[in-house]
């Protein structure tokens, strides 16, 4: 079976055709998908402006990652099922859309990001965790974090201008 | 930081001042002078979220049949100006007034669909900005 | 997409990254003053620290919300999701700039008043996003 078929198939299943059929479920879902933003990339980009040393400069890095990124996390969760569900609901379109591709390719790299820098440079946060200015290397992950959640929002609003 | 938000905030504020007609979602897709009616008989719906679709044969002048399609706000915003998934038969006769798409394709935004029985329902998705975006009561 | 098109459309972006920010930062002061995160961390503190970047994301926000709006004024008049977004977001805008900061930067700020604050606070900030999804649904 082709992508394509498999994108077809899944887009004909019963959930994924009352989803893209309803009058309430799809704006529902898709409005938990925009608002979630803020609880995902926005509580993110505030442990990144710490990795910059410019907000919360008197609150240790490691405190404000562990107490924020909980909050991350729970924002990704609801990100990807109301995602996924929507992605389902319009698997067929979205198939021939490049725009939705190159938002998936993004998201790889945003997970890639976190993971490179936990277990490198965030290892050693116990000794510049209260510097003025961290490391070169936490300034860099956060800068892609930044970057890479920007251009993930500005895809998937441009999802709904390409076919 | 503050210069960075400065920044944004003053590209923005350029940006506004663009021509007004621009500033709309129904502008990205559909070219407002170019108005047309399109009367056909219904082949095909996609009864569905973001925008719904309704694909008519148009016959023209030379006795030619094309298929248009019809693109419509989502099942929700229909369902409330009191147009269901099930009260269009496929073979029905529609009379769709809209606006061409921008790229030349045979689709029109659907600004106003005339049933088989008469009745009149604003197609257009709200908040799009485009003509007779009026909220409920067109 | 044509120059006036993807106006539109880049504005329609610099609001949802205004968005993210906004949503960030409240979530961020809300949650330490519900004593959710942070505990151990001086409120007033966060909160002041936080707050050129509560203000930078309002100053994209509006600037960005003005062009959506500014073609349109009569059609954006007439769509009651809309209405109640404007009026939900100077209720927001009059709490953080009466109620909220002031409750932050006190001696209020232990016992139940920073609490009830924050749940306005997020209340008020969630509706006026609610509302605004709901512009191009009604």
């Amino acid at each position: 079976m082709s992508l394509q078929e498999i994108c077809q198939w899944i887009n004909d299943t019963g959930p994924a055709t009352a989803l893209r059929e309803s009058e309430l479920a799809f704006p529902i879902v898709e409005s938990i998908h925009v608002l979630a933003i803020a609880l995902m990339a926005g509580t993110v980009s505030i442990v990144d402006l710490r990795l910059l040393g410019i907000v919360l400069k008197k609150e240790p890095v490691s405190q404000v990652a562990d107490q924020v990124l909980p909050l991350t996390w729970a924002g990704f969760a609801l990100m990807t099922i109301s995602g996924v569900m929507l992605s389902a609901a319009e698997a067929a379109k979205l198939y021939t859309n490049p725009v939705y591709r190159i938002k998936l390719v993004l998201l790889v790299l945003a997970g890639l990001n976190p993971l490179i820098f936990h277990s490198t440079i965030y290892k050693s946060v116990s000794a510049w965790g209260e510097w003025p200015r961290p490391p070169a290397r936490a300034r860099l992950a956060a800068i892609c974090s930044l970057t890479l959640w920007s251009a993930i929002i500005v895809a998937g609003r441009a999802i709904a201008y390409y076919h | 930081m503050k210069l960075k938000i400065a920044a944004i905030a003053l590209f923005v504020a350029g940006l506004g001042v663009y021509p007004l007609s621009a500033h709309h979602s129904f502008a990205a897709e559909f070219d407002g002078t170019k108005a047309v009616r399109l009367v056909g008989k219904l082949t095909k719906v996609d009864w569905s979220n973001p925008h719904s679709y309704f694909y008519i044969d148009v016959q023209d002048d030379k006795g030619q049949v094309a298929n248009w399609g019809c693109e419509g706000a989502g099942p929700g915003a229909l369902s409330r100006r009191g147009l269901k998934k099930g009260d269009l038969k496929i073979g029905d006769t529609l009379v769709v007034d809209g606006y061409r798409a921008k790229d030349g394709s045979h689709l029109i935004d659907a600004r106003r669909v005339t049933l088989p029985d008469g009745r009149n329902i604003y197609g257009g998705t709200p908040g799009d900005g485009g003509p007779g975006d009026n909220g409920p009561q067109q | 997409m044509r120059d006036s098109t993807s106006a539109f459309a880049v504005i329609e972006m610099v609001h949802l990254l205004g968005l993210a920010m906004l949503g960030g930062v409240v979530l961020i002061v809300d949650l330490r003053l519900l004593g959710v995160i942070l505990p151990t961390r001086p409120a007033d503190r966060i909160a002041r620290d936080l707050a050129p970047f509560l203000k930078g994301s309002l100053v994209v926000m509006v600037l960005s919300g003005i062009p959506l709006v500014s073609g349109e004024v009569m059609k954006c008049y007439y769509n009651g999701a809309f209405r109640l977004k404007m009026l939900l977001f100077v209720l927001a805008l009059t709490f953080y700039f009466g109620v909220h900061k002031r409750v932050t930067r006190s001696a209020f700020i232990s016992g139940w008043a920073p609490r009830v604050v924050a749940g306005v606070s997020l209340g008020l900030w969630l509706s006026v996003g609610v509302a605004g999804r709901a512009i191009g649904f009604l």
